[in-house]
């Protein structure tokens, strides 16, 4: 018998059945989607892979914009992420003092304990040009920035969102420097290597995980990213990500192409994290490859 | 195979979780047994803001005098999209709540098509609305759905108003604008001042549109702005293209930063005077009634020195009321009795009377009186409601089917940020929209108001009497 020990039986159960639970949800799901299940034929009949057809078509290819927007959304909280993070990281790992760096992590991962809702809020009053930035640009002698002015609003809570994020992962790539020994660090600093050197040749190379993890955790969050966009132009179409498409045709009872477009995000998701988190782990954690 | 020995806990834990779990599911899926019902009213609401005052002022008189308690479940999301599904789901389970708000017109029709058994999971309250006189008013009569009445109507707001800044007028020698031509002469004026002419919001969409509704109905007049609500207004109506060329001309004058502003901040802009009109409904004047209350507001026909925040109808449109009517449904269950004498209760002169003067709109009986109200403008309205020649329905506000309502939003807002670049795009989704509209309206078979008197007179080609 494979099993080792029966003992974790009853523990494996109570999860098994909530996993279950997401797994019926996605069956479910799926199922609308090969559907004709909408405000405009509202019958369960099965039509096959016409919806993600339509999926593309519908609303003059409203998708294919959410997956653009989507994507550039990800790709670019990705590279900023890393960075931002990265320079956090390395900035607070200079403190010799714990207290210094736990206080400084803990101000620097605060935007993220604010719910999105609220720093978009926020973020929404310092777009606006009486109460907001523009009120400095123009003391300063400066022209005013539409904020969110068409795409500039993408750019503009892409940068949010990095604000919002920043810090997480600069924890990240910081439990990843506090797992380097602290010995070859040591030789580095006998050997006279400077704060530089010892950073971008020593502690950087070595925190892989920090980067693998910093990058899957940014490519879920943009391609979940929901709150933040809704919360400061609503179902804008400059801003339209993939989940504000899905929630949108939900919302009117467009079900199937509302279902579809979830599957495709699923499929997504998993094209893209899986493969990568992965490979990773085996590259740089297991060092197999 | 080695058998492996299984100690007797770990089987019966396992037995126990198994067995909890198939009767979890079992209850879940089966309907419950009816409960003795509560004696209390749930009602999905979503007033949760500045309205609230005025439900709870309701809900409080409802109970002293018939002593049954009302709970309010705030569901955010206007017009009822997020509210939805969760009373449906509970219409399902056998659980409905026992009232629900909605907006009278087509939003009660997707009710419909999405509830397993379409109307007849909805009380149909056509006698309360005869008891009560509801349907002796312009606005109980467009409430019915094919003769029949699902949504009790419990107010009447206006859509087509316009706010202006009398201080920006009075400096800059503008008479407050009666006509569309007047109002494009005033933004002329206004143009090298660096005041924005026209403030309407972006951030969250609906006040563009709403713009673009009012120019259409000055242009369009009544009838056509109804044929558009049915679908069955020709797309290449002249009408449609002198209106977005208008609108164009408005949208040039919206302050810069028009995309961070949401209906609310607008309406400050207007009264800082950082904006000289803005297009909105009479929930705008309730705004400013409660928040700003030193600044005075006054009517187009009634302008004194100190006012400083003009309320006029939307020029071009006088003599048209644009309706927006709140409204109580009552799905069928075991409670329906007491959602019946809820919405009876909100729905009646008594209640409307209680419930409109905090709320911003009027009552929807012309009879009612005007002392009611405490803003001069509300008492005005009164008497242009009585006045009116003709009523409509506002698009942005209820009168289109939700997705349509949606997809001119979006396209508003894009048409408002690219001008000219976007103008094919719009009328395209304007043909879309319309043939869109038709379609869902000739799925439902219904149509505003009865057989004998169909709304507007209009009685669109699908109707069946």
């Amino acid at each position: 018998m494979p099993l080792k020990n029966v003992y974790f039986i009853p523990m494996i159960i109570v999860p098994l059945v909530f996993v279950t639970i997401l797994w019926y949800g996605i069956a479910w799901n799926l199922y609308l989607s090969v559907t004709s299940y909408s405000v405009y034929n509202p019958r369960f009949e099965f039509v096959g892979f016409k919806t993600y057809e339509d999926l593309f078509k519908f609303r003059g290819g409203e998708f294919v914009i959410a997956i653009v927007n989507t994507i550039i959304w990800a790709a670019l909280l990705v590279l900023l992420g890393n960075l931002v993070g990265l320079l956090i990281a390395t900035a607070i790992f200079q403190f010799e003092s714990s207290k210094i760096r736990s206080g400084l992590i803990s101000f620097f991962i605060y935007p993220l304990a604010i719910s999105l809702v609220a720093s978009g809020v926020i973020w929404r009053w310092l777009f606006d040009s009486i109460k907001g930035f523009n009120v400095y640009l123009t003391k300063l002698g400066l022209s005013e920035i539409q904020w969110l002015s068409g795409y500039n609003a993408l750019w503009s809570l892409i940068g949010v969102s990095v604000w919002i994020y920043g810090g997480f992962i600069a924890l990240l790539y910081l439990a990843a420097f506090y797992n380097i020994p602290r010995d070859v660090i040591d030789s580095a600093l006998v050997d006279g290597a400077d704060a530089l050197t010892l950073m971008v040749k020593i502690v950087i190379p070595h925190s892989k995980l920090g980067l693998l993890l910093g990058t899957i955790f940014s490519l879920l969050f943009a391609l979940q990213m929901f709150d933040l966009p809704y919360s400061v132009l609503f179902t804008n179409p400059f801003t339209m990500t993939i989940v504000i498409y899905m929630y949108n045709m939900f919302a009117y009872m467009i079900v199937n192409i509302s279902a579809a477009a979830c599957i495709f995000l699923i499929a997504m998701s998993a094209v893209i994290v899986i493969p990568y988190a992965t490979y990773g782990i085996r590259k740089w954690i297991l060092k197999v490859i | 195979m080695r058998g492996v020995k299984i100690p007797i806990w770990v089987v019966v834990v396992a037995v126990v979780v198994i067995i909890a779990i198939i009767v979890a599911a079992v209850l879940l899926t089966r309907p419950p047994a009816p409960a003795p019902a509560p004696r209390k009213i749930s009602f999905y609401t979503w007033w949760a803001g500045l309205e609230r005052f005025a439900i709870d002022y309701l809900i409080g008189n409802f109970t002293k005098e018939t002593g049954i308690p009302v709970e309010k479940t705030a569901v955010p999301g206007g017009a009822g999209v997020n509210a939805k599904f969760a009373i449906i789901a509970l219409i399902m389970a056998g659980k409905p709540p026992e009232a629900f708000q909605v907006h009278c017109g087509p939003e009660m029709i997707s009710y419909f098509m999405a509830s397993p058994n379409r109307e007849k999971d909805f009380v149909d309250l056509t006698g309360i609305g005869k008891e009560i006189d509801i349907l002796a008013t312009p606005v109980g009569q467009v409430c019915l759905l094919g003769g029949k009445l699902y949504t009790i109507p419990v107010n009447l707001h206006r859509a087509n108003l316009i706010l202006m800044n009398k201080d920006i007028l009075d400096r800059y020698g503008i008479t407050p604008p009666r006509t569309l031509d007047e109002l494009k002469a005033a933004c002329a004026k206004l143009k090298d001042t660096g005041i924005p002419c026209m403030v309407q919001a972006g951030a969250d969409l609906f006040t563009v549109l709403h713009m673009w509704e009012q120019i259409f109905l000055a242009v369009a007049g009544p009838r056509k702005f109804i044929e558009f609500m049915y679908g069955t207004l020709d797309p290449n109506d002249p009408s449609i293209k002198q209106a977005t060329e208008i609108f164009l001309e408005f949208a040039k004058t919206f302050p810069g930063d028009w995309m961070a502003l949401d209906w609310t901040t607008a309406v400050a802009r207007i009264v800082e005077g950082k904006g000289a009109f803005h297009v909105d409904g009479d929930w705008a004047v309730g705004l400013i009634f409660n928040v700003y209350p030193g600044v005075k507001m006054c009517h187009i026909d009634a302008i004194t020195p100190d006012c400083k925040i003009i309320v006029a109808p939307f020029p071009g449109t006088q003599g048209i009321y644009n309706m927006v009517i709140d409204a109580v449904g009552v799905p069928k269950g075991p409670n329906e009795d007491l959602g019946r004498e809820f919405a009876k209760y909100f729905a009646s002169r008594k209640g409307q009377s209680i419930f409109n003067p905090y709320k911003g709109s009027i009552a929807a009986y012309p009879d009612l009186g005007k002392d009611i109200y405490f803003i001069e403008v509300q008492k005005k309205m009164v008497d242009e409601y009585a006045a009116s020649t003709a009523q409509v329905f506002s698009l942005t506000h209820g009168a289109l089917f939700s997705d349509v309502w949606d997809k001119l939003l979006k396209k508003a807002v894009e048409l408002a940020q690219y001008k000219e670049a976007a103008l094919e795009s719009w009328y395209e989704t304007i043909r879309d929209a319309l043939k869109l509209e038709r379609t869902l309206w000739e799925q439902s078979g219904l149509f505003i108001g009865s057989c004998e008197k169909p709304f507007a007179g209009i009685l669109p080609p699908w109707a069946k009497c």
